[in-house]
Protein backbone atom coordinates (compact mmCIF):
# COMPACT_ATOMS: atom_id res chain seq x y z
CA UNK A 1 0.00 0.00 0.00
CA UNK A 2 1.21 3.48 -0.90
CA UNK A 3 2.49 5.45 2.09
CA UNK A 4 0.71 8.75 2.78
CA UNK A 5 1.53 11.22 5.51
CA UNK A 6 -2.07 11.98 6.53
CA UNK A 7 -1.04 14.62 9.06
CA UNK A 8 0.85 16.45 6.32
CA UNK A 9 -2.06 16.10 3.90
CA UNK A 10 -4.46 17.62 6.44
CA UNK A 11 -1.90 20.34 7.24
CA UNK A 12 -1.43 21.16 3.54
CA UNK A 13 -5.16 21.36 2.79
CA UNK A 14 -5.70 23.39 5.98
CA UNK A 15 -2.96 25.85 4.93
CA UNK A 16 -4.72 26.50 1.62
CA UNK A 17 -8.12 26.75 3.35
CA UNK A 18 -6.64 29.27 5.78
CA UNK A 19 -5.55 31.56 2.94
CA UNK A 20 -8.95 31.27 1.25
CA UNK A 21 -10.84 32.02 4.50
CA UNK A 22 -8.77 34.89 5.82
CA UNK A 23 -10.09 37.72 3.59
CA UNK A 24 -13.58 37.04 4.95
CA UNK A 25 -12.90 36.47 8.64
CA UNK A 26 -10.04 38.30 10.37
CA UNK A 27 -7.70 36.69 12.87
CA UNK A 28 -7.87 39.78 15.08
CA UNK A 29 -10.18 42.76 15.19
CA UNK A 30 -9.88 46.12 16.94
CA UNK A 31 -13.05 48.17 17.28
CA UNK A 32 -13.34 51.69 18.70
CA UNK A 33 -16.83 52.82 19.69
CA UNK A 34 -19.59 51.07 17.81
CA UNK A 35 -17.67 50.47 14.57
CA UNK A 36 -16.46 54.10 14.31
CA UNK A 37 -12.92 52.80 13.83
CA UNK A 38 -12.33 49.20 12.86
CA UNK A 39 -9.16 47.27 12.04
CA UNK A 40 -9.54 43.73 10.74
CA UNK A 41 -6.28 41.93 10.35
CA UNK A 42 -4.60 38.63 9.58
CA UNK A 43 -1.27 37.84 7.91
CA UNK A 44 -3.16 37.75 4.60
CA UNK A 45 -5.45 40.74 4.88
CA UNK A 46 -5.45 44.16 6.50
CA UNK A 47 -8.58 46.24 6.47
CA UNK A 48 -8.77 49.69 8.03
CA UNK A 49 -11.97 51.71 8.36
CA UNK A 50 -12.33 55.11 10.02
CA UNK A 51 -15.72 56.89 10.02
CA UNK A 52 -16.58 55.22 6.71
CA UNK A 53 -13.21 55.96 5.05
CA UNK A 54 -11.05 52.97 4.28
CA UNK A 55 -7.67 52.61 2.62
CA UNK A 56 -4.82 50.21 2.03
CA UNK A 57 -1.24 50.75 3.13
CA UNK A 58 0.95 49.51 0.24
CA UNK A 59 3.75 48.18 2.47
CA UNK A 60 1.24 46.06 4.42
CA UNK A 61 -0.39 44.95 1.15
CA UNK A 62 3.02 43.70 -0.04
CA UNK A 63 3.55 41.76 3.21
CA UNK A 64 0.04 40.30 2.91
CA UNK A 65 0.73 39.20 -0.68
CA UNK A 66 3.99 37.55 0.38
CA UNK A 67 2.20 35.71 3.17
CA UNK A 68 -0.61 34.57 0.85
CA UNK A 69 1.81 33.24 -1.77
CA UNK A 70 4.09 31.67 0.82
CA UNK A 71 1.33 29.75 2.59
CA UNK A 72 -0.42 28.75 -0.66
CA UNK A 73 2.81 27.38 -2.13
CA UNK A 74 3.85 25.68 1.11
CA UNK A 75 0.34 24.14 1.37
CA UNK A 76 0.62 22.74 -2.15
CA UNK A 77 4.16 21.49 -1.53
CA UNK A 78 2.98 19.89 1.74
CA UNK A 79 0.25 18.06 -0.20
CA UNK A 80 2.73 16.88 -2.84
CA UNK A 81 5.07 15.67 -0.08
CA UNK A 82 2.27 13.97 1.87
CA UNK A 83 1.18 11.96 -1.16
CA UNK A 84 4.80 10.91 -1.85
CA UNK A 85 6.52 10.89 1.54
CA UNK A 86 8.98 8.11 0.77
CA UNK A 87 10.51 9.62 -2.37
CA UNK A 88 14.12 10.80 -2.22
CA UNK A 89 13.15 14.46 -2.64
CA UNK A 90 10.27 14.36 -0.09
CA UNK A 91 12.31 15.38 2.89
CA UNK A 92 13.29 18.63 1.18
CA UNK A 93 9.66 19.41 0.36
CA UNK A 94 8.64 18.70 3.94
CA UNK A 95 11.42 20.83 5.39
CA UNK A 96 10.43 23.70 3.11
CA UNK A 97 6.72 23.55 3.96
CA UNK A 98 6.20 22.41 7.54
CA UNK A 99 7.45 25.57 9.29
CA UNK A 100 5.51 28.13 7.24
CA UNK A 101 2.14 28.04 9.11
CA UNK A 102 4.05 28.22 12.41
CA UNK A 103 5.97 31.28 11.15
CA UNK A 104 2.66 32.93 10.12
CA UNK A 105 1.18 32.45 13.60
CA UNK A 106 4.33 33.53 15.47
CA UNK A 107 4.95 36.61 13.31
CA UNK A 108 1.29 37.62 13.48
CA UNK A 109 1.06 37.31 17.27
CA UNK A 110 4.40 39.09 17.67
CA UNK A 111 3.10 41.94 15.48
CA UNK A 112 -0.09 42.27 17.56
CA UNK A 113 1.87 42.25 20.83
CA UNK A 114 4.34 44.86 19.52
CA UNK A 115 1.46 47.05 18.24
CA UNK A 116 -0.43 47.03 21.55
CA UNK A 117 2.75 47.54 23.59
CA UNK A 118 3.84 50.42 21.36
CA UNK A 119 0.45 52.15 21.67
CA UNK A 120 0.61 51.63 25.43
CA UNK A 121 4.17 52.86 25.90
CA UNK A 122 4.17 55.73 23.38
CA UNK A 123 0.64 57.10 23.74
CA UNK A 124 -0.47 55.54 27.05
CA UNK A 125 -3.38 53.87 25.21
CA UNK A 126 -4.30 50.82 27.21
CA UNK A 127 -5.32 48.48 24.40
CA UNK A 128 -5.64 44.84 25.41
CA UNK A 129 -4.61 42.00 23.11
CA UNK A 130 -7.98 40.38 23.72
CA UNK A 131 -10.70 42.17 25.70
CA UNK A 132 -12.28 45.53 26.44
CA UNK A 133 -10.79 48.76 27.71
CA UNK A 134 -11.27 52.52 27.60
CA UNK A 135 -8.85 55.01 26.12
CA UNK A 136 -9.06 58.59 27.32
CA UNK A 137 -7.75 61.47 25.21
CA UNK A 138 -7.67 64.88 26.89
CA UNK A 139 -7.29 68.25 25.23
CA UNK A 140 -6.51 70.62 28.10
CA UNK A 141 -6.66 73.73 25.87
CA UNK A 142 -10.23 72.99 24.79
CA UNK A 143 -11.19 71.44 28.16
CA UNK A 144 -12.37 68.38 26.28
CA UNK A 145 -11.98 64.69 27.02
CA UNK A 146 -12.82 61.94 24.58
CA UNK A 147 -13.45 58.50 26.03
CA UNK A 148 -13.06 55.73 23.48
CA UNK A 149 -14.31 52.24 24.30
CA UNK A 150 -11.86 49.82 22.68
CA UNK A 151 -12.60 46.17 22.01
CA UNK A 152 -10.17 43.65 20.61
CA UNK A 153 -10.84 40.01 19.85
CA UNK A 154 -9.23 37.02 18.26
CA UNK A 155 -11.36 35.06 15.81
CA UNK A 156 -11.49 31.36 15.06
CA UNK A 157 -9.20 31.46 11.97
CA UNK A 158 -6.33 32.13 14.43
CA UNK A 159 -7.11 28.90 16.33
CA UNK A 160 -7.45 27.16 12.95
CA UNK A 161 -4.02 28.53 11.99
CA UNK A 162 -2.49 27.24 15.25
CA UNK A 163 -4.07 23.83 14.58
CA UNK A 164 -2.68 23.89 11.03
CA UNK A 165 0.80 24.72 12.36
CA UNK A 166 0.55 21.84 14.88
CA UNK A 167 -0.57 19.46 12.09
CA UNK A 168 2.41 20.43 9.94
CA UNK A 169 4.86 20.00 12.83
CA UNK A 170 3.22 16.65 13.66
CA UNK A 171 3.70 15.66 10.00
CA UNK A 172 7.39 16.45 10.36
CA UNK A 173 7.62 14.26 13.50
CA UNK A 174 5.57 11.48 11.88
CA UNK A 175 7.84 11.55 8.82
CA UNK A 176 10.47 9.62 10.84
CA UNK A 177 8.07 6.66 10.95
CA UNK A 178 7.61 6.54 7.18
CA UNK A 179 9.93 4.14 5.42
CA UNK B 1 22.84 21.55 -3.80
CA UNK B 2 20.36 19.71 -6.02
CA UNK B 3 17.75 21.17 -8.35
CA UNK B 4 14.86 20.85 -5.86
CA UNK B 5 16.74 22.71 -3.14
CA UNK B 6 17.61 25.49 -5.59
CA UNK B 7 14.00 25.63 -6.79
CA UNK B 8 12.66 25.89 -3.22
CA UNK B 9 15.23 28.52 -2.27
CA UNK B 10 14.21 30.53 -5.36
CA UNK B 11 10.52 30.30 -4.37
CA UNK B 12 11.42 31.58 -0.90
CA UNK B 13 13.37 34.48 -2.35
CA UNK B 14 10.82 35.47 -5.01
CA UNK B 15 7.80 35.21 -2.71
CA UNK B 16 9.49 37.07 0.14
CA UNK B 17 10.85 39.94 -1.95
CA UNK B 18 8.69 40.01 -5.12
CA UNK B 19 5.59 41.79 -3.81
CA UNK B 20 7.65 44.33 -1.85
CA UNK B 21 9.88 45.10 -4.87
CA UNK B 22 6.78 45.42 -7.08
CA UNK B 23 5.21 47.91 -4.68
CA UNK B 24 8.47 49.89 -4.55
CA UNK B 25 8.59 49.99 -8.38
CA UNK B 26 4.93 51.11 -8.57
CA UNK B 27 5.54 53.92 -6.07
CA UNK B 28 9.06 54.80 -7.27
CA UNK B 29 8.02 58.38 -8.05
CA UNK B 30 6.58 58.87 -4.56
CA UNK B 31 8.12 56.34 -2.14
CA UNK B 32 6.51 57.97 0.91
CA UNK B 33 3.15 56.61 -0.30
CA UNK B 34 4.40 53.08 0.36
CA UNK B 35 3.88 53.79 4.06
CA UNK B 36 1.54 56.81 4.05
CA UNK B 37 -0.88 56.41 1.13
CA UNK B 38 -2.63 59.37 -0.52
CA UNK B 39 -5.93 58.13 0.94
CA UNK B 40 -4.71 59.44 4.31
CA UNK B 41 -5.65 62.81 2.81
CA UNK B 42 -9.22 61.48 2.79
CA UNK B 43 -8.82 60.72 6.48
CA UNK B 44 -8.07 64.34 7.32
CA UNK B 45 -11.07 65.38 5.20
CA UNK B 46 -13.19 62.95 7.22
CA UNK B 47 -11.94 64.52 10.45
CA UNK B 48 -12.69 67.94 8.97
CA UNK B 49 -16.23 66.81 8.15
CA UNK B 50 -16.64 65.65 11.75
CA UNK B 51 -15.55 69.05 13.05
CA UNK B 52 -17.80 70.72 10.48
CA UNK B 53 -20.73 68.65 11.72
CA UNK B 54 -20.27 70.02 15.24
CA UNK B 55 -20.29 73.57 13.85
CA UNK B 56 -23.72 73.09 12.24
CA UNK B 57 -25.41 72.53 15.63
CA UNK B 58 -28.09 75.22 16.02
CA UNK B 59 -30.68 75.91 18.69
CA UNK B 60 -33.96 75.95 16.77
CA UNK B 61 -36.61 76.23 19.45
CA UNK B 62 -37.10 76.41 23.22
CA UNK B 63 -40.34 75.65 25.02
CA UNK B 64 -41.16 75.64 28.71
CA UNK B 65 -43.98 73.76 30.39
CA UNK B 66 -44.64 75.39 33.78
CA UNK B 67 -46.86 72.55 35.02
CA UNK B 68 -44.15 69.93 34.72
CA UNK B 69 -41.30 72.48 35.09
CA UNK B 70 -39.86 71.00 31.88
CA UNK B 71 -37.75 72.93 29.42
CA UNK B 72 -37.36 71.43 25.95
CA UNK B 73 -34.52 72.49 23.67
CA UNK B 74 -34.67 71.57 19.99
CA UNK B 75 -31.32 71.55 18.16
CA UNK B 76 -30.70 70.95 14.48
CA UNK B 77 -27.51 69.42 13.08
CA UNK B 78 -26.29 68.45 9.61
CA UNK B 79 -23.78 65.60 9.45
CA UNK B 80 -21.01 66.22 6.95
CA UNK B 81 -19.84 62.61 7.14
CA UNK B 82 -20.75 59.96 4.60
CA UNK B 83 -21.88 57.45 7.22
CA UNK B 84 -24.76 57.33 9.67
CA UNK B 85 -23.83 58.59 13.12
CA UNK B 86 -25.90 57.58 16.11
CA UNK B 87 -26.19 60.05 18.98
CA UNK B 88 -26.98 57.76 21.89
CA UNK B 89 -27.08 60.36 24.62
CA UNK B 90 -26.43 63.99 25.46
CA UNK B 91 -26.25 65.15 29.05
CA UNK B 92 -25.48 68.56 30.54
CA UNK B 93 -26.10 70.70 33.59
CA UNK B 94 -28.19 73.81 32.96
CA UNK B 95 -26.72 76.69 34.93
CA UNK B 96 -27.96 80.26 35.26
CA UNK B 97 -25.41 82.30 33.28
CA UNK B 98 -25.71 85.31 35.59
CA UNK B 99 -25.56 83.66 39.02
CA UNK B 100 -24.01 80.25 38.33
CA UNK B 101 -27.01 78.59 39.98
CA UNK B 102 -27.75 75.04 38.76
CA UNK B 103 -31.27 74.96 37.35
CA UNK B 104 -31.46 71.33 36.30
CA UNK B 105 -29.93 68.46 34.38
CA UNK B 106 -30.60 68.09 30.65
CA UNK B 107 -30.59 64.91 28.62
CA UNK B 108 -31.42 63.77 25.10
CA UNK B 109 -34.99 62.46 24.95
CA UNK B 110 -34.24 59.57 22.60
CA UNK B 111 -31.26 58.43 20.49
CA UNK B 112 -31.01 60.07 17.07
CA UNK B 113 -29.33 58.79 13.92
CA UNK B 114 -27.67 61.53 11.90
CA UNK B 115 -28.15 60.73 8.23
CA UNK B 116 -25.37 62.11 5.98
CA UNK B 117 -25.92 65.65 4.68
CA UNK B 118 -29.53 65.84 5.93
CA UNK B 119 -30.75 68.07 8.76
CA UNK B 120 -31.54 66.05 11.87
CA UNK B 121 -33.15 67.25 15.08
CA UNK B 122 -32.10 66.57 18.66
CA UNK B 123 -34.58 67.11 21.45
CA UNK B 124 -32.97 67.81 24.81
CA UNK B 125 -35.13 68.05 27.89
CA UNK B 126 -34.55 69.25 31.42
CA UNK B 127 -36.77 69.19 34.51
CA UNK B 128 -36.12 72.28 36.58
CA UNK B 129 -36.05 71.77 40.29
CA UNK B 130 -38.34 73.58 42.73
CA UNK B 131 -35.25 75.48 43.95
CA UNK B 132 -34.48 76.51 40.36
CA UNK B 133 -37.97 77.88 40.00
CA UNK B 134 -37.56 79.82 43.25
CA UNK B 135 -34.20 81.16 41.98
CA UNK B 136 -35.82 82.49 38.81
CA UNK B 137 -38.73 83.98 40.71
CA UNK B 138 -36.37 85.61 43.16
CA UNK B 139 -33.41 86.66 41.04
CA UNK B 140 -34.97 87.18 37.60
CA UNK B 141 -38.27 88.74 38.59
CA UNK B 142 -39.69 90.77 35.72
CA UNK B 143 -37.48 89.17 33.09
CA UNK B 144 -39.10 87.26 30.26
CA UNK B 145 -35.92 85.45 29.22
CA UNK B 146 -32.65 84.44 30.84
CA UNK B 147 -29.28 83.27 29.59
CA UNK B 148 -28.17 79.81 30.64
CA UNK B 149 -24.96 77.85 30.32
CA UNK B 150 -24.87 74.22 29.37
CA UNK B 151 -22.06 72.90 31.57
CA UNK B 152 -20.37 69.48 31.89
CA UNK B 153 -21.64 68.47 28.47
CA UNK B 154 -21.22 64.79 27.57
CA UNK B 155 -22.19 63.45 24.16
CA UNK B 156 -22.19 59.76 23.32
CA UNK B 157 -21.67 59.22 19.58
CA UNK B 158 -21.68 55.57 18.54
CA UNK B 159 -20.21 54.58 21.91
CA UNK B 160 -17.54 57.31 21.94
CA UNK B 161 -18.09 59.80 24.78
CA UNK B 162 -17.02 63.41 24.25
CA UNK B 163 -16.98 65.43 27.47
CA UNK B 164 -16.26 69.10 27.78
CA UNK B 165 -16.12 71.39 30.77
CA UNK B 166 -16.23 74.37 28.40
CA UNK B 167 -19.75 75.81 28.90
CA UNK B 168 -22.02 76.64 25.97
CA UNK B 169 -24.18 79.72 26.48
CA UNK B 170 -27.78 79.74 25.30
CA UNK B 171 -29.35 83.18 25.24
CA UNK B 172 -32.94 84.34 25.58
CA UNK B 173 -34.42 81.22 27.12
CA UNK B 174 -38.09 82.10 27.80
CA UNK B 175 -39.18 82.05 31.45
CA UNK B 176 -42.20 84.36 31.19
CA UNK B 177 -44.57 82.04 32.98
CA UNK B 178 -42.22 81.62 35.93
CA UNK B 179 -42.10 85.23 36.93
CA UNK B 180 -43.09 85.85 40.48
Amino acid sequence: MRAINWLGLIGGVASIALVVLSPYIPWWRLTVGEDLFVVNTSPFNFNFNFLGSSFTIPVILALNLSSILMLLISGMIMIVYSLNPSKTYSKRLLYFAYKKPMYSVILFLTGIIILTLTLNLMFNFNIPIHGDSQVSISNVAQATTIILPVKTSFYWPLWFAILTAIMCIAARIYHKNIK
Amino acid sequence: MDKISIFLALINLIVATGPMLSILVIYISNPIEVIVPSEVQGLSETLGSFGGTLQTIELVNVTYNPDSRTITLLFSVISGLDIDLRIDSITADIVCATHGYTLGHASLMSPVTLVPHIKSYLTVQSHWTYEAEQHIKGQHNGESTINVNLANIAVNVDGVVIQTSQPVTLTNIPIGSLEG
